[in-house]
């Protein structure tokens, strides 16, 4: 990413900022200094689903720049939710920064029957949009 | 006993009609998830999507709120151990859940639809523990501990554990160590096996009644009445006399309903709202949260002389079985049996491990440890038998059991059908004469394997009484699961010992009220163990017909024959009376015709300083068997075609030969399942396929025409030399299969399923070693 | 007959918060489709649509049943080609002796598809609106060069059957729109493959191939459909390339079985891992191009 790493990290942080970039996402309010509430709208062919979502920072380490996200959502109209795990790290290199991201994310109930092949995918494509989404808003 | 009578016999033997039949066919049986009980609710159970956390807290507050839903309970409501060998299960989850899908609450509500919505309301706060899958893995020294102590458990002071074992299972024969220093060859090899469901037709499912005193009704789809109230009055602390369990029409259960499952939540549920509660599984519900076939993983090393003579064999195996314990114990105890094979090894040095992960917990499937143990067994043979150069027959052949011979704990063996199971097999496939594909993109080959297997003892009883017009109710406590057991076994041994039609005969069965104790129906036991104690009840009342009898017609009980339901004097048809007349008067004038018959087997005495650490150590009433197929296989997909299969079954007695194929068949097709599609997979200890589209039964598309042979070496305790036949067909087909895979591609498959991925992977790399091996 | 109206009546009895349309013609279909918009779902053989609605995956306010309305079904030969009607059942496709010796790829794809029962109320149009990319009939029509006409209020307008698949399950079809026909050109040779684990199953992979020969018996047009190859039946236009104006044989066939698997962008998932579904491709387009071209060179298609 063509940005600066406080840039990044800054962006990143600021939850409901960085919520902007999420794909479906909505509603972001602030719960407490580490929690927050929003809704994350996603599509998978006729299936639509609407979590709930309460995403917590359960590790932050600004010195490093890095941390950790949970995510737990729960779809009360078809029965079935998600829980994701990402954790963060950001890199510099010469005002540029590399941003490595690991992702656990199980979907659950009726949603994650759909085919867990199909839902990887769209887990990757979901992420990839994040980043480009990222990349545009700070690179201009 | 002795067996004296002499066939042909009437009723027994022959393809008579079960009694069940009609409202089968015609869809009147009832099933439990049909019953509507005046002011019925629906439950749910609220499941942990952990594999393993602590429980930080539970809010159900919102889902008690929710107008229309009854009841909400959790394990501050209900408390109380159970487990099928060890009591390591609670009802709820208290603070920590050790698998996905492990009870946390459960629900009644008006509706299945508010339920789900409750359900859904409640909000468990989970802190998640250090997980672990792989049983190899959970066997090291520094890996997470699944139970803080599994030694603390209520269970049989056999069991030897620690850590995350909760078995240690060893069978030690003769002089390992000389048999391997003496052997010409040593081969060893190592298998991996997966895990299936049971999937019977019917999910699980019960309806619970209540009455004002809190006596709870069951009305379930169980494959064993007393267990479910005896595991219902262990979790509940309910005295037995206040739980009665009826069996409603079973739609299949294959081992999947032994345990009480549903059962605790409903009465639970039913006590606490004081009215009738609906529990019924989904399909994905049943799928996910069943307790599915243990994945196993073996190590098979034997030493061997020149000849093909087996010296020794050492064995390694590791049985996966989840979170909790259920029948893993006794099941690792099976597997330790099966590992010699059916076969005369004087030298053994088994030792298996069963163990804890945080998958689901795996149980009883029919035939428990069977498929994969023999298809690793028979593997191993086949592997053997290229390794010396030998004819795969002829290796078997010159290893196998015979008559008299001792099993690997001692036992006495009878006659043994080994051998003739063995060439009728083969015969039938024509294994002498190579196969040959017409196609340039498939392969062809033919395989065989053997197989021993037993038959469960435990007690049965069973009343016989005749009606006033001299037809028979007969009480009997087995469950009927489909197979024929009892509605056409035990219907056909009556009419038998009674010298009546099969038409006369009615039987409830199944109810704890209203029938006699049995141990369910599990480990190929219905028909041995229900069906003597069916016969001493008929003879029973009977031999009261004959004393009336010989009464009213002033002769000698010795001088009288039954014939079609009269009682006649011997060689003078006109001095005779009808049951009918015998039994008009029952009411007030003459005592009631009432049979009894109560059975225990004995099983054969073993040599107690060889095994260690099992509560199952004998193989009651064993039978033989062997299986040969063909498969055709697509050399450039891995694809494998079964093009034809030979199942040989020694039977004892086919008291019914058409419920008898019946079982061969259907067994021979469910592990062919087995072997090449169904396979439950889990990731981090979530099943990933839990539908019917995922999850890859067999369809009559997919299952090839199956050749049945019976063979008939009576025990000698079963009715009229009857021995088990439900489980042995599920057990060869992998083993029978993998053998012709290995023909037809030139190497062996040492993991299971045989998916066209697998096969394909094969045939282009070659022999694989077992996808998850693990050091000796 | 019966049980087909059973069914509707089932709906018109009404489910809770489910309204049943049973339009007696395309102007009242359309008029709902625009009065509902999202909010309706389609109801043709309902083999899909149902799997959805009874696991509780969608939750539409209306299904709009297409069983009344006249003039969506059957096969009709025009202009040197054919066309479908959406209504079309599978079990008419596969047993129709037109298709099965002029068009034998959506025959051989039509059969393919689940089990007996399935093919007698399953259709065309409802088939390929699901967007199944593991479906039979896509990679078909993909192959025989299809175009599918769709209709709304303002008129009707046709796509190439390959545009026609936007996402995963996903057609390119708007709420107020309809599909009502698809149209084949002049029949060259063709042939469809599937690859599966039992009898019943979606593709592993499923490789539809349509050859036309010239004179001197080089191939003068190539389409190649596959399925379970990527989110979306996919169009083999490299593969295409390949042979297209070569003469067929090993030499041919070969690299362009090996240009599809590198085109593909196939799922890993509990039934085959992405890897496998690749090489299967490779081995699929071989074995789908060598039958084609042995039916365009037989002349199977008169």
């Amino acid at each position: 990413m063509a940005a600066p790493v406080d840039r990044v990290w800054t962006f990143l942080m600021d939850v409901p900022e960085m919520a902007g970039c999420i794909p479906g996402a909505s509603d972001v309010r602030q719960l407490d200094a580490t929690t927050y509430e929003a809704e994350v709208k996603a599509k998978i062919g006729p299936v639509s689903a609407a979590f709930g979502c309460t995403i917590a920072i359960v590790a932050l380490d600004e010195a490093a720049r890095a941390g950790v996200v949970e995510v737990r959502g729960k779809d009360a109209k078809i029965g079935g939710g998600v829980n994701a795990r990402m954790s963060m790290e950001l890199r510099e290199d010469g005002g540029t920064t590399t941003v490595h991201v690991g992702s656990d994310i199980d979907v659950l109930g009726k949603i994650g029957q759909y085919g867990h092949g199909m839902i990887a995918k769209r887990a990757e494509a979901m992420l990839d949009d994040f980043a480009a989404c990222v990349r545009a808003r700070l690179e201009s | 006993m002795t067996v004296s009578e002499a066939p042909p016999f009437a009723t027994v033997g022959a393809r008579g009609r079960r009694l069940d039949a009609d409202d089968k066919v015609t869809g009147r049986a009832r099933y439990a998830g049909d019953l509507i009980l005046p002011g019925m609710l629906h439950g749910v159970i609220v499941r942990s999507d952990r594999p393993h956390a602590r429980i930080v807290s539970i809010d159900s507050s919102a889902a008690r709120a929710l107008p229309g839903v009854v009841a909400v309970l959790t394990a501050e409501e209900a408390q109380g151990r159970f487990g099928e060998i060890v009591k390591d299960q609670s009802v709820f989850a208290a603070d920590r859940v050790r698998h996905v899908g492990e009870p946390v609450a459960a629900v009644a509500a008006e509706t299945a639809a508010l339920a789900a919505e409750a359900a859904n309301l409640i909000e468990t706060d989970y802190e998640d523990l250090p997980a672990i899958f792989d049983p190899i893995a959970a066997l090291a020294p520094d890996a997470p501990v699944i139970h803080d102590d599994v030694a603390s458990y209520a269970g049989p002071a056999e069991l030897i554990r620690w850590g995350n074992v909760l078995a240690h299972i060893t069978l030690r024969r003769g002089d390992i160590e000389a048999a391997f220093a003496g052997a010409d060859r040593i081969v060893e090899s190592s298998y991996a096996a997966h895990s299936v469901h049971q999937t019977p037709m019917e999910p699980r499912a019960v309806v619970a009644d209540v009455d004002g005193r809190g006596r709870v009704t069951l009305h379930s789809s169980t494959q064993h009445p007393f267990g479910v109230r005896y595991q219902l009055h262990e979790a509940l602390g309910i005295p037995l006399a206040d739980i009665r369990v009826v069996a409603a029409t079973v739609g299949g259960g294959f081992g999947g309903k032994l345990e009480a499952s549903l059962d605790i939540y409903a009465a639970l549920l039913a006590r606490a709202a004081g009215r009738p509660v609906r529990l019924v599984n989904t399909r994905e519900e049943d799928l996910a949260n069943g307790n599915p076939r243990h994945p196993m993983r073996f190590r098979l090393r034997s030493a061997l002389a020149a000849d093909g003579a087996i010296l020794g064999r050492e064995a390694h195996i590791v049985l996966d079985a989840g979170a909790y314990a259920i029948g893993s114990p006794l099941i690792g105890g099976v597997a330790a049996m099966l590992i010699p094979g059916p076969y005369r090894i004087p030298n053994l040095a088994v030792d298996v491990k069963v163990v804890h992960t945080n998958n689901i917990p795996f149980g009883s499937y029919r035939g428990p440890s069977g498929p994969q143990s023999v298809y690793a067994v028979e593997t191993h043979m086949d592997e053997i038998a290229r390794e010396l150069g030998i004819d795969r027959v002829e290796l078997r052949l010159r290893n196998a059991f015979e008559d008299g011979d001792e099993g690997p704990t001692g036992q006495r063996l009878g006659r043994v059908s080994l051998k003739e199971a063995i060439t009728r097999a083969a015969e039938a496939i024509d294994l002498a004469t190579p196969a040959v594909s017409d196609h340039p993109n498939t392969l062809r080959g033919k395989g065989l394997a053997c197989a021993w297997w037993l038959t469960t003892t435990g007690s049965a009883g069973c009343g016989v009484q005749l009606n006033e017009d001299g037809s028979v109710v007969v009480q009997i406590g087995a469950a009927e699961i489909g197979t024929g057991a009892v509605m056409a076994g035990v219907a056909q041994i009556v009419a038998e010992e009674l010298g009546v039609p099969l038409e006369r005969v009615r039987i409830i069965w199944g109810d704890t009220d209203a029938t006699p104790m049995d141990a369910g129906a599990q480990g190929s036991r219905t028909l041995f163990n229900a069906g003597r104690a069916a016969q001493t009840a008929a003879r029973d009342a009977r031999q009261q017909l004959l004393e009336r009898a010989a009464a009213l017609l002033e002769a000698a009980e010795a001088d009288l024959e039954i014939v079609d339901g009269v009682v006649q004097v011997r060689g003078v048809p006109d001095r005779g009376v009808p049951y009918a007349e015998l039994t008009a008067g029952q009411m007030w004038m003459s005592e009631p015709i009432l049979g009894r018959g109560a059975f225990l087997a004995n099983p054969p005495a073993i040599a107690l300083d060889v095994i260690e650490g099992s509560v199952f150590t004998v193989f009651n009433a064993p039978s033989f068997h062997c299986h040969a197929a063909e498969v055709e296989v697509d050399r450039e997909t891995g694809q494998t075609r079964v093009v034809d299969y030979v199942v040989v079954q020694d039977a004892g007695f086919a008291v019914n030969p058409t419920f008898v194929e019946g079982q061969m068949q259907g067994g021979a097709a469910q592990g062919i399942g087995y072997a090449l599609t169904e396979e439950i997979v889990l990731d981090e200890g979530r099943m990933l396929n839990p539908n019917l589209a995922l999850y890859k039964l067999p369809t009559t598309l997919d299952t090839p025409n199956i050749r049945t042979v019976i063979l008939e070496y009576a025990s000698d305790q079963g009715p009229y030399g009857a021995k088990g036949v439900g489980e042995p067909p599920v057990v060869l087909p992998p083993a029978a299969i993998a053998s012709a895979i290995a023909d037809a591609i030139g190497s062996p498959v040492r993991t299971t399923p045989f998916t066209p991925e697998r096969v394909h992977r094969v045939i282009r790399e070659g022999p694989q070693a077992a996808t998850k091996d693990f050091p000796l | 007959m019966s049980a087909m109206h059973a069914r509707d009546d089932v709906f018109a009895a009404g489910e809770p918060g489910l309204a049943y349309h049973a339009p007696r013609d395309l102007e009242e279909a359309l008029a709902l489709l625009a009065r509902y918009g999202e909010e309706a779902k389609v109801l043709a053989g309902g083999q899909s649509l149902l799997v959805f609605l009874s696991q509780g995956l969608i939750a539409p306010a209306a299904l709009i049943g297409l069983r009344r309305v006249p003039g969506l079904d059957g096969i009709e030969e025009r202009d040197g080609g054919l066309t479908i009607g959406a209504m079309t059942t599978q079990h008419a496709l596969e047993s129709d002796p037109t298709l099965r010796t002029r068009y034998p790829a959506l025959a051989e794809a039509a059969q393919a598809i689940a089990t007996p029962q399935v093919r007698q109320r399953g259709t065309l149009g409802g088939n390929l609106c699901h967007a199944n990319p593991t479906g039979d009939p896509p990679a078909a029509l993909i192959a025989l060069g299809a175009s599918i006409e769709i209709v709304n209020g303002d008129g009707a307008r046709r796509v190439p059957v390959q545009e026609f698949f936007r996402d995963y399950m996903e057609p390119a079809l708007q709420p107020d729109e309809l599909l009502t026909a698809v149209h084949l050109p002049p029949p060259v040779g063709s042939a469809y493959l599937k690859h599966r684990i039992r009898g019943v199953d979606n593709a592993i992979v499923g490789v539809a191939a349509a050859i036309a020969l010239a004179p001197d018996g080089t191939c003068s047009e190539a389409r190649i459909g596959l399925s379970g190859a990527a989110t979306t039946p996919l169009r083999a236009v490299a593969a295409e390339a390949v042979i297209r104006g070569k003469p067929l044989s090993d030499d041919t066939i070969q690299p362009a079985a090996e240009a599809a698997a590198q085109e593909c962008d196939p799922l890993d998932d509990t039934e085959a891992s992405a890897d496998y579904r690749r090489e299967m491709v490779a081995v699929f387009v071989r074995r789908a191009l060598a039958r084609a071209a042995e039916r365009a060179r037989q002349g199977d298609t008169e």
